[in-house]
Protein backbone atom coordinates (compact mmCIF):
# COMPACT_ATOMS: atom_id res chain seq x y z
CA UNK A 1 0.00 0.00 0.00
CA UNK A 2 1.69 3.51 -0.70
CA UNK A 3 2.61 5.48 1.82
CA UNK A 4 2.71 2.39 4.37
CA UNK A 5 5.74 2.88 6.68
CA UNK A 6 7.54 -0.14 6.49
CA UNK A 7 9.80 -0.92 9.29
CA UNK A 8 12.10 -3.99 10.26
CA UNK A 9 11.37 -5.22 13.20
CA UNK A 10 13.73 -4.52 16.07
CA UNK A 11 16.27 -6.74 16.99
CA UNK A 12 15.55 -9.51 19.75
CA UNK A 13 17.12 -8.73 22.81
CA UNK A 14 17.85 -11.71 25.37
CA UNK A 15 15.43 -12.02 28.32
CA UNK A 16 16.51 -10.78 31.48
CA UNK A 17 16.70 -13.27 34.18
CA UNK A 18 13.40 -11.48 35.89
CA UNK A 19 11.73 -12.20 32.19
CA UNK A 20 12.46 -15.88 32.04
CA UNK A 21 11.65 -16.96 35.58
CA UNK A 22 8.16 -14.90 35.49
CA UNK A 23 7.64 -16.95 32.32
CA UNK A 24 8.71 -20.57 34.38
CA UNK A 25 6.81 -19.56 36.96
CA UNK A 26 3.23 -18.98 34.91
CA UNK A 27 3.74 -22.15 33.52
CA UNK A 28 4.78 -23.99 36.70
CA UNK A 29 1.46 -22.06 38.25
CA UNK A 30 -0.69 -23.21 35.49
CA UNK A 31 0.72 -26.97 36.02
CA UNK A 32 -0.12 -26.66 39.61
CA UNK A 33 -3.57 -25.32 39.33
CA UNK A 34 -4.89 -28.20 36.90
CA UNK A 35 -3.24 -30.40 39.47
CA UNK A 36 -5.79 -28.76 41.55
CA UNK A 37 -8.52 -29.01 39.75
CA UNK A 38 -8.30 -32.33 39.41
CA UNK A 39 -7.99 -33.15 42.67
CA UNK A 40 -11.16 -31.29 43.61
CA UNK A 41 -12.52 -32.95 40.60
CA UNK A 42 -11.37 -35.91 42.18
CA UNK A 43 -13.12 -35.15 45.45
CA UNK A 44 -16.46 -33.89 43.93
CA UNK A 45 -16.80 -37.33 41.80
CA UNK A 46 -15.97 -39.85 44.40
CA UNK A 47 -17.69 -38.07 47.10
CA UNK A 48 -19.44 -41.11 48.94
CA UNK A 49 -22.45 -40.59 51.61
CA UNK A 50 -22.60 -43.58 54.45
CA UNK A 51 -25.14 -46.11 54.26
CA UNK A 52 -25.72 -47.94 57.75
CA UNK A 53 -28.60 -50.70 58.02
CA UNK A 54 -27.35 -52.51 61.27
CA UNK A 55 -30.58 -55.21 61.00
CA UNK A 56 -29.73 -56.42 57.44
CA UNK A 57 -25.95 -56.21 58.76
CA UNK A 58 -24.86 -53.53 55.87
CA UNK A 59 -22.60 -50.82 55.57
CA UNK A 60 -21.47 -49.09 52.51
CA UNK A 61 -20.47 -45.68 51.04
CA UNK A 62 -22.74 -44.96 48.03
CA UNK A 63 -22.00 -41.63 45.60
CA UNK A 64 -22.80 -38.34 47.18
CA UNK A 65 -26.12 -37.08 45.60
CA UNK A 66 -27.57 -39.82 44.44
CA UNK A 67 -31.14 -41.05 45.31
CA UNK A 68 -31.55 -43.59 48.42
CA UNK A 69 -34.11 -45.88 48.34
CA UNK A 70 -34.78 -48.52 51.20
CA UNK A 71 -38.53 -48.77 50.04
CA UNK A 72 -38.11 -52.45 47.76
CA UNK A 73 -37.33 -55.74 47.60
CA UNK A 74 -33.96 -54.74 48.64
CA UNK A 75 -32.04 -53.49 51.50
CA UNK A 76 -30.83 -50.09 49.86
CA UNK A 77 -30.61 -49.04 46.43
CA UNK A 78 -29.14 -45.68 45.04
CA UNK A 79 -29.63 -43.57 41.73
CA UNK A 80 -28.48 -41.23 39.94
CA UNK A 81 -30.60 -38.38 39.27
CA UNK A 82 -28.14 -36.75 37.02
CA UNK A 83 -27.68 -39.39 34.55
CA UNK A 84 -28.89 -38.92 30.69
CA UNK A 85 -31.48 -42.20 29.99
CA UNK A 86 -30.90 -45.01 32.31
CA UNK A 87 -29.79 -43.43 36.05
CA UNK A 88 -26.91 -45.47 37.03
CA UNK A 89 -28.07 -47.52 40.04
CA UNK A 90 -26.36 -49.56 43.02
CA UNK A 91 -28.20 -51.61 44.41
CA UNK A 92 -27.67 -54.58 47.31
CA UNK A 93 -30.41 -57.56 48.02
CA UNK A 94 -30.84 -60.19 50.66
CA UNK A 95 -32.54 -63.30 49.23
CA UNK A 96 -33.34 -66.54 52.00
CA UNK A 97 -31.67 -69.82 50.23
CA UNK A 98 -32.12 -73.39 51.30
CA UNK A 99 -28.43 -74.83 52.92
CA UNK A 100 -27.99 -76.87 49.45
CA UNK A 101 -27.95 -73.50 47.21
CA UNK A 102 -24.62 -72.32 46.02
CA UNK A 103 -23.45 -68.78 44.89
CA UNK A 104 -23.65 -70.20 41.47
CA UNK A 105 -27.21 -71.93 41.30
CA UNK A 106 -28.88 -68.19 42.45
CA UNK A 107 -26.82 -67.06 39.77
CA UNK A 108 -28.87 -69.78 37.30
CA UNK A 109 -32.19 -68.86 38.75
CA UNK A 110 -31.49 -65.17 38.66
CA UNK A 111 -30.80 -65.40 35.00
CA UNK A 112 -33.93 -67.67 34.53
CA UNK A 113 -35.98 -64.86 36.52
CA UNK A 114 -34.73 -62.09 34.76
CA UNK A 115 -35.32 -63.76 31.06
CA UNK A 116 -38.77 -63.68 31.76
CA UNK A 117 -39.37 -60.10 33.05
CA UNK A 118 -36.45 -58.12 31.26
CA UNK A 119 -37.06 -57.47 27.49
CA UNK A 120 -33.66 -58.71 25.71
CA UNK A 121 -31.73 -59.85 28.57
CA UNK A 122 -28.48 -61.37 27.94
CA UNK A 123 -26.11 -62.88 30.02
CA UNK A 124 -22.49 -61.51 28.61
CA UNK A 125 -20.68 -63.82 31.20
CA UNK A 126 -20.30 -65.58 34.45
CA UNK A 127 -16.98 -66.22 36.27
CA UNK A 128 -15.52 -66.50 40.20
CA UNK A 129 -15.03 -63.37 41.87
CA UNK A 130 -12.86 -62.64 45.44
CA UNK A 131 -14.67 -59.52 47.02
CA UNK A 132 -12.74 -57.29 48.44
CA UNK A 133 -12.89 -58.87 52.49
CA UNK A 134 -11.67 -62.41 51.07
CA UNK A 135 -15.26 -63.70 50.27
CA UNK A 136 -16.07 -65.98 47.66
CA UNK A 137 -18.62 -64.76 44.89
CA UNK A 138 -20.10 -65.47 41.69
CA UNK A 139 -19.86 -62.05 39.20
CA UNK A 140 -22.63 -62.39 36.69
CA UNK A 141 -22.43 -59.61 33.68
CA UNK A 142 -25.45 -58.93 31.06
CA UNK A 143 -27.76 -56.47 29.44
CA UNK A 144 -31.26 -55.88 29.07
CA UNK A 145 -33.50 -53.40 26.80
CA UNK A 146 -35.17 -51.03 29.14
CA UNK A 147 -38.14 -49.33 28.14
CA UNK A 148 -40.29 -46.54 29.62
CA UNK A 149 -43.12 -48.81 31.47
CA UNK A 150 -46.16 -46.12 30.51
CA UNK A 151 -46.63 -46.93 27.00
CA UNK A 152 -47.90 -43.35 26.71
CA UNK A 153 -44.67 -42.03 26.78
CA UNK A 154 -42.96 -41.70 23.43
CA UNK A 155 -39.06 -43.43 24.49
CA UNK A 156 -36.94 -45.25 22.93
CA UNK A 157 -35.45 -48.67 24.93
CA UNK A 158 -31.84 -48.02 26.83
CA UNK A 159 -28.97 -50.65 26.21
CA UNK A 160 -28.68 -51.22 30.23
CA UNK A 161 -25.72 -53.07 30.99
CA UNK A 162 -25.08 -54.84 34.59
CA UNK A 163 -23.24 -56.48 36.44
CA UNK A 164 -24.49 -58.59 39.80
CA UNK A 165 -21.77 -60.17 42.72
CA UNK A 166 -23.35 -63.15 44.41
CA UNK A 167 -22.09 -64.21 47.28
CA UNK A 168 -23.58 -66.45 50.30
CA UNK A 169 -23.37 -65.13 54.11
CA UNK A 170 -25.31 -66.16 57.32
CA UNK A 171 -27.81 -68.46 55.11
CA UNK A 172 -28.55 -65.49 52.70
CA UNK A 173 -27.65 -64.82 49.18
CA UNK A 174 -26.38 -61.24 48.81
CA UNK A 175 -26.51 -60.07 45.73
CA UNK A 176 -25.14 -56.79 44.84
CA UNK A 177 -25.99 -55.58 41.39
CA UNK A 178 -24.53 -52.36 39.27
CA UNK A 179 -26.63 -51.10 36.21
CA UNK A 180 -25.60 -48.42 33.71
CA UNK A 181 -26.29 -47.16 30.57
CA UNK A 182 -24.58 -49.32 27.91
CA UNK A 183 -22.66 -46.24 26.30
CA UNK A 184 -21.22 -45.08 30.00
CA UNK A 185 -20.59 -48.53 31.11
CA UNK A 186 -16.81 -48.54 30.83
CA UNK A 187 -16.30 -45.11 32.13
CA UNK A 188 -18.73 -45.16 35.52
CA UNK A 189 -17.59 -49.17 36.17
CA UNK A 190 -15.15 -47.81 38.78
CA UNK A 191 -18.31 -46.79 41.05
CA UNK A 192 -18.84 -50.37 41.94
CA UNK A 193 -15.33 -50.64 42.35
CA UNK A 194 -15.65 -47.81 44.92
CA UNK A 195 -18.83 -49.15 46.45
CA UNK A 196 -17.52 -52.69 46.87
CA UNK A 197 -14.40 -51.75 48.75
CA UNK A 198 -16.63 -49.62 51.35
CA UNK A 199 -18.85 -52.40 51.65
CA UNK A 200 -19.54 -54.61 54.81
CA UNK A 201 -21.63 -57.34 55.37
CA UNK A 202 -21.49 -57.95 59.01
CA UNK B 1 -2.50 52.60 5.10
CA UNK B 2 -2.66 49.66 7.43
CA UNK B 3 -4.44 46.42 7.00
CA UNK B 4 -5.30 43.71 9.15
CA UNK B 5 -4.06 40.35 9.07
CA UNK B 6 -5.23 37.82 10.96
CA UNK B 7 -2.66 35.00 10.28
CA UNK B 8 0.04 37.53 11.87
CA UNK B 9 -1.83 37.47 15.33
CA UNK B 10 -2.94 34.05 14.89
CA UNK B 11 -0.49 31.20 17.05
CA UNK B 12 1.41 28.72 13.96
CA UNK B 13 -1.16 25.91 14.31
CA UNK B 14 0.34 22.68 16.25
CA UNK B 15 1.58 20.05 14.35
CA UNK B 16 -0.72 17.13 14.43
CA UNK B 17 1.04 13.89 15.52
CA UNK B 18 1.20 11.28 13.23
CA UNK B 19 0.07 8.02 14.41
CA UNK B 20 0.58 5.34 12.00
CA UNK B 21 -1.22 2.84 14.05
CA UNK B 22 -4.68 1.16 14.18
CA UNK B 23 -6.55 2.65 17.34
CA UNK B 24 -7.10 -0.68 18.74
CA UNK B 25 -9.88 0.77 20.99
CA UNK B 26 -11.83 2.33 18.64
CA UNK B 27 -12.37 -0.77 16.55
CA UNK B 28 -12.67 -2.82 19.25
CA UNK B 29 -15.68 -0.78 20.23
CA UNK B 30 -17.16 -0.74 17.00
CA UNK B 31 -16.72 -4.25 16.97
CA UNK B 32 -18.26 -5.08 20.41
CA UNK B 33 -21.40 -2.30 19.87
CA UNK B 34 -22.22 -3.93 16.57
CA UNK B 35 -21.83 -7.52 18.06
CA UNK B 36 -24.52 -6.70 21.24
CA UNK B 37 -26.34 -4.93 19.06
CA UNK B 38 -27.07 -7.65 16.59
CA UNK B 39 -27.26 -10.14 19.06
CA UNK B 40 -30.40 -8.11 20.77
CA UNK B 41 -31.85 -7.42 17.32
CA UNK B 42 -31.79 -11.33 16.25
CA UNK B 43 -32.70 -12.25 20.17
CA UNK B 44 -36.14 -9.67 19.35
CA UNK B 45 -36.33 -10.80 15.93
CA UNK B 46 -36.87 -14.29 16.61
CA UNK B 47 -39.25 -13.73 19.82
CA UNK B 48 -41.60 -11.31 17.17
CA UNK B 49 -41.60 -13.58 14.48
CA UNK B 50 -42.02 -16.73 16.52
CA UNK B 51 -38.74 -18.20 14.82
CA UNK B 52 -38.13 -21.68 15.80
CA UNK B 53 -35.74 -23.59 13.31
CA UNK B 54 -35.62 -27.71 12.97
CA UNK B 55 -32.83 -29.74 14.18
CA UNK B 56 -31.21 -29.86 10.70
CA UNK B 57 -31.41 -25.95 10.22
CA UNK B 58 -30.28 -25.04 13.93
CA UNK B 59 -26.59 -26.18 13.26
CA UNK B 60 -25.97 -24.29 9.98
CA UNK B 61 -27.52 -21.06 10.85
CA UNK B 62 -26.16 -20.91 14.48
CA UNK B 63 -22.30 -21.77 12.86
CA UNK B 64 -23.15 -18.81 11.01
CA UNK B 65 -23.98 -16.44 13.64
CA UNK B 66 -20.51 -18.12 15.40
CA UNK B 67 -19.03 -16.61 12.33
CA UNK B 68 -20.21 -13.30 12.47
CA UNK B 69 -17.86 -11.97 15.50
CA UNK B 70 -14.69 -12.85 12.75
CA UNK B 71 -16.39 -11.03 10.13
CA UNK B 72 -16.52 -8.09 11.86
CA UNK B 73 -12.68 -8.40 13.26
CA UNK B 74 -11.89 -8.61 10.08
CA UNK B 75 -14.21 -5.92 8.60
CA UNK B 76 -13.19 -3.08 11.32
CA UNK B 77 -9.46 -4.40 12.81
CA UNK B 78 -7.99 -6.20 10.04
CA UNK B 79 -8.78 -3.99 7.17
CA UNK B 80 -7.98 -1.14 9.60
CA UNK B 81 -4.52 -2.77 10.56
CA UNK B 82 -4.41 -2.72 6.55
CA UNK B 83 -5.30 0.68 6.20
CA UNK B 84 -2.61 1.92 8.78
CA UNK B 85 0.54 3.40 7.59
CA UNK B 86 1.81 0.74 9.98
CA UNK B 87 0.46 -2.51 10.28
CA UNK B 88 0.74 -4.72 13.33
CA UNK B 89 1.95 -8.07 11.29
CA UNK B 90 1.61 -11.35 12.52
CA UNK B 91 -2.61 -10.57 13.93
CA UNK B 92 -3.55 -12.81 10.86
CA UNK B 93 -1.07 -16.03 11.52
CA UNK B 94 -2.05 -15.47 15.20
CA UNK B 95 -5.78 -16.25 14.96
CA UNK B 96 -4.94 -18.90 12.19
CA UNK B 97 -2.38 -20.56 14.86
CA UNK B 98 -5.34 -20.07 18.05
CA UNK B 99 -8.12 -22.01 15.72
CA UNK B 100 -5.96 -24.89 14.90
CA UNK B 101 -4.96 -25.18 18.76
CA UNK B 102 -8.03 -24.26 20.56
CA UNK B 103 -10.15 -27.18 18.07
CA UNK B 104 -7.83 -29.82 18.47
CA UNK B 105 -6.52 -29.20 22.08
CA UNK B 106 -8.01 -26.70 24.51
CA UNK B 107 -11.51 -27.35 23.39
CA UNK B 108 -11.59 -31.00 23.28
CA UNK B 109 -9.21 -31.29 26.27
CA UNK B 110 -11.94 -29.14 28.17
CA UNK B 111 -14.94 -31.41 26.85
CA UNK B 112 -13.43 -35.20 26.86
CA UNK B 113 -10.69 -34.73 29.96
CA UNK B 114 -12.13 -31.93 32.11
CA UNK B 115 -16.02 -32.25 30.76
CA UNK B 116 -17.05 -29.57 33.63
CA UNK B 117 -20.84 -30.08 33.39
CA UNK B 118 -20.57 -34.06 34.81
CA UNK B 119 -19.35 -32.70 38.07
CA UNK B 120 -19.87 -28.87 38.49
CA UNK B 121 -23.64 -28.59 37.44
CA UNK B 122 -24.68 -29.99 41.28
CA UNK B 123 -21.56 -28.32 43.02
CA UNK B 124 -22.54 -25.13 45.15
CA UNK B 125 -21.99 -21.57 44.08
CA UNK B 126 -18.05 -21.54 45.13
CA UNK B 127 -17.01 -24.77 44.60
CA UNK B 128 -18.46 -23.68 40.87
CA UNK B 129 -16.25 -20.80 41.03
CA UNK B 130 -12.62 -22.60 41.84
CA UNK B 131 -13.59 -25.62 39.65
CA UNK B 132 -14.36 -23.48 36.47
CA UNK B 133 -11.16 -21.46 37.60
CA UNK B 134 -9.08 -24.20 37.94
CA UNK B 135 -9.97 -26.10 34.92
CA UNK B 136 -11.48 -25.00 31.88
CA UNK B 137 -10.64 -21.19 32.53
CA UNK B 138 -6.68 -22.07 33.41
CA UNK B 139 -7.27 -24.02 30.08
CA UNK B 140 -8.33 -21.46 27.90
CA UNK B 141 -6.24 -18.51 29.65
CA UNK B 142 -3.02 -20.71 29.62
CA UNK B 143 -3.62 -21.91 25.85
CA UNK B 144 -4.05 -18.29 25.10
CA UNK B 145 -0.96 -17.36 26.82
CA UNK B 146 1.15 -20.01 25.35
CA UNK B 147 -0.22 -18.67 21.58
CA UNK B 148 0.87 -15.29 22.31
CA UNK B 149 4.31 -16.24 23.93
CA UNK B 150 4.95 -18.00 20.85
CA UNK B 151 3.74 -15.42 18.47
CA UNK B 152 4.08 -11.95 19.70
CA UNK B 153 5.91 -11.58 22.77
CA UNK B 154 8.39 -9.78 23.09
CA UNK B 155 9.13 -9.08 19.22
CA UNK B 156 6.09 -7.57 18.57
CA UNK B 157 4.52 -6.03 21.57
CA UNK B 158 6.37 -1.84 20.67
CA UNK B 159 3.75 -0.05 22.23
CA UNK B 160 1.77 -1.22 25.00
CA UNK B 161 -1.74 -1.10 23.11
CA UNK B 162 -0.25 -4.02 20.77
CA UNK B 163 -0.74 -6.15 23.48
CA UNK B 164 -4.40 -5.43 23.38
CA UNK B 165 -4.83 -6.22 19.86
CA UNK B 166 -3.03 -9.54 20.04
CA UNK B 167 -4.91 -10.61 23.02
CA UNK B 168 -8.51 -9.83 21.92
CA UNK B 169 -7.48 -11.48 18.19
CA UNK B 170 -6.28 -14.90 19.91
CA UNK B 171 -9.25 -14.49 22.21
CA UNK B 172 -11.76 -14.17 19.36
CA UNK B 173 -9.97 -17.00 17.70
CA UNK B 174 -10.97 -19.42 20.73
CA UNK B 175 -14.40 -17.74 21.28
CA UNK B 176 -15.06 -18.25 17.37
CA UNK B 177 -13.95 -22.08 18.29
CA UNK B 178 -16.16 -22.53 21.23
CA UNK B 179 -18.87 -21.15 19.02
CA UNK B 180 -18.87 -23.14 15.80
CA UNK B 181 -18.39 -26.54 18.34
CA UNK B 182 -21.60 -25.98 19.95
CA UNK B 183 -23.41 -25.08 16.61
CA UNK B 184 -21.83 -28.42 14.83
CA UNK B 185 -20.95 -30.58 17.53
CA UNK B 186 -24.28 -30.00 19.98
CA UNK B 187 -26.81 -28.96 17.71
CA UNK B 188 -26.92 -25.26 18.15
CA UNK B 189 -29.46 -23.49 19.27
CA UNK B 190 -32.27 -21.20 18.62
CA UNK B 191 -31.21 -18.18 16.60
CA UNK B 192 -32.40 -15.56 19.43
CA UNK B 193 -30.97 -17.58 22.48
CA UNK B 194 -27.92 -18.70 20.25
CA UNK B 195 -26.78 -14.72 19.45
CA UNK B 196 -26.82 -13.89 22.86
CA UNK B 197 -24.84 -17.14 23.95
CA UNK B 198 -22.56 -16.22 21.06
CA UNK B 199 -21.81 -12.64 21.59
CA UNK B 200 -21.67 -13.52 25.91
CA UNK B 201 -18.76 -16.12 24.53
CA UNK B 202 -16.72 -13.43 22.36
CA UNK B 203 -16.79 -11.29 25.08
CA UNK B 204 -15.93 -13.26 27.97
CA UNK B 205 -13.23 -14.78 26.58
CA UNK B 206 -11.59 -11.29 25.36
CA UNK B 207 -12.19 -9.74 28.63
CA UNK B 208 -10.25 -12.34 30.49
CA UNK B 209 -7.63 -12.73 27.33
CA UNK B 210 -6.54 -9.12 28.45
CA UNK B 211 -5.74 -10.42 31.87
CA UNK B 212 -2.84 -11.55 31.03
CA UNK B 213 -1.83 -9.95 27.99
CA UNK B 214 -1.40 -7.03 30.47
CA UNK B 215 1.09 -8.95 32.29
CA UNK B 216 2.93 -9.62 28.86
CA UNK B 217 2.98 -5.82 28.38
CA UNK B 218 4.26 -5.04 31.59
CA UNK B 219 6.60 -7.80 31.49
CA UNK B 220 8.35 -5.69 28.29
CA UNK B 221 7.25 -2.37 29.60
CA UNK B 222 7.05 -2.03 32.56
CA UNK B 223 8.99 -3.32 35.94
CA UNK B 224 8.97 -7.05 35.39
CA UNK B 225 7.98 -9.28 38.54
CA UNK B 226 8.57 -12.83 39.17
CA UNK B 227 4.75 -13.79 39.90
CA UNK B 228 3.20 -10.94 38.41
CA UNK B 229 2.51 -12.97 35.08
CA UNK B 230 1.52 -16.26 36.96
CA UNK B 231 -1.18 -14.26 39.05
CA UNK B 232 -2.54 -12.64 35.89
CA UNK B 233 -2.62 -16.25 34.80
CA UNK B 234 -4.72 -17.39 37.65
CA UNK B 235 -6.63 -13.74 37.86
CA UNK B 236 -7.80 -14.40 34.05
CA UNK B 237 -9.15 -18.09 34.77
CA UNK B 238 -10.55 -16.65 37.38
CA UNK B 239 -12.48 -14.49 35.66
CA UNK B 240 -13.45 -17.17 33.29
CA UNK B 241 -14.63 -19.31 36.48
CA UNK B 242 -16.79 -16.86 38.04
CA UNK B 243 -18.51 -15.76 34.84
CA UNK B 244 -19.56 -19.18 33.78
CA UNK B 245 -20.40 -20.25 37.34
CA UNK B 246 -22.60 -17.11 38.14
CA UNK B 247 -23.83 -16.42 34.19
CA UNK B 248 -25.46 -19.86 34.37
CA UNK B 249 -27.21 -19.27 37.65
CA UNK B 250 -28.81 -15.90 35.92
CA UNK B 251 -29.84 -17.77 32.63
CA UNK B 252 -31.61 -20.81 34.43
CA UNK B 253 -34.57 -19.40 35.25
CA UNK B 254 -35.73 -20.27 38.85
CA UNK B 255 -38.99 -22.15 39.98
CA UNK B 256 -41.86 -19.84 40.11
CA UNK B 257 -45.51 -19.78 41.03
CA UNK B 258 -46.21 -17.14 38.01
CA UNK B 259 -44.00 -18.42 35.48
CA UNK B 260 -40.81 -20.49 35.11
CA UNK B 261 -38.35 -20.10 32.10
CA UNK B 262 -35.49 -19.46 31.36
CA UNK B 263 -33.65 -15.53 31.56
CA UNK B 264 -30.94 -15.21 28.79
CA UNK B 265 -31.38 -11.35 28.34
CA UNK B 266 -30.57 -11.80 32.08
CA UNK B 267 -27.41 -13.35 31.57
CA UNK B 268 -26.29 -11.63 28.37
CA UNK B 269 -26.61 -8.30 30.40
CA UNK B 270 -24.48 -9.92 32.99
CA UNK B 271 -21.89 -10.71 29.94
CA UNK B 272 -22.15 -6.91 28.54
CA UNK B 273 -21.72 -5.55 32.01
CA UNK B 274 -18.47 -7.86 32.85
CA UNK B 275 -16.93 -7.69 29.45
CA UNK B 276 -17.09 -3.58 28.87
CA UNK B 277 -16.01 -2.74 32.85
CA UNK B 278 -12.82 -5.01 31.98
CA UNK B 279 -12.19 -3.51 28.37
CA UNK B 280 -12.51 -0.32 30.63
CA UNK B 281 -10.17 -1.52 33.33
CA UNK B 282 -7.70 -2.47 30.77
CA UNK B 283 -7.97 0.96 28.81
CA UNK B 284 -7.78 2.83 31.50
CA UNK B 285 -5.12 1.22 33.09
CA UNK B 286 -2.95 1.52 29.72
CA UNK B 287 -4.01 4.77 29.15
CA UNK B 288 -2.36 5.53 32.78
CA UNK B 289 0.96 3.92 31.97
CA UNK B 290 0.71 5.59 28.50
CA UNK B 291 0.52 9.64 30.47
CA UNK B 292 3.09 8.43 32.63
CA UNK B 293 5.35 7.54 30.10
CA UNK B 294 8.16 9.70 29.79
CA UNK B 295 10.41 7.96 27.65
CA UNK B 296 10.11 8.80 23.90
CA UNK B 297 10.97 5.64 22.38
CA UNK B 298 7.85 3.97 23.40
CA UNK B 299 4.73 6.26 22.60
CA UNK B 300 1.29 4.64 23.55
CA UNK B 301 -1.52 6.26 21.98
CA UNK B 302 -4.69 4.78 21.67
Amino acid sequence: MEGRLVFPLPPEEPLSRVQRWAHAIAVLTALLGFALGFLLKAQIVGATTPFRDLAAGVLAQYPAGWLLDTQGDYVFRARDPGAPGYRTTLQVALVPIGPDATSRSIVDGLTLERAQTLAGYQVNGTEPFTLPDGDEATRLEYAYAETESNPFLQSLPVVVRGVDIVTIKRGQAIIITFRVEQDRFEDEFWRLEQFLATLELL
Amino acid sequence: MTTFDASLLSPPSPREDVYPYRRVWRTTAYETGVLIAGALAVNLAGSLLDIHLDARQRPLVTALLALMPLALWLLFSYRGERRARRPREGLLPSIVVSILAANAATAPFVDEVIAPETWLSAASGLVRILGYTLTVGLAFEFSKYLILRVMAWPKRFERRIDAVAYSLAVSLAFATVLNLRFALLEGGGQPGAAALRIVSTVLVQQAAGLVVAYRLMVLKFGTPRLFSLAISLLAGSFLIGFHTAFRAGLTVGSFGVGATGNTPLLGFGFSVAFGVAVFALFAFLIATADARDVRPSAPGRR
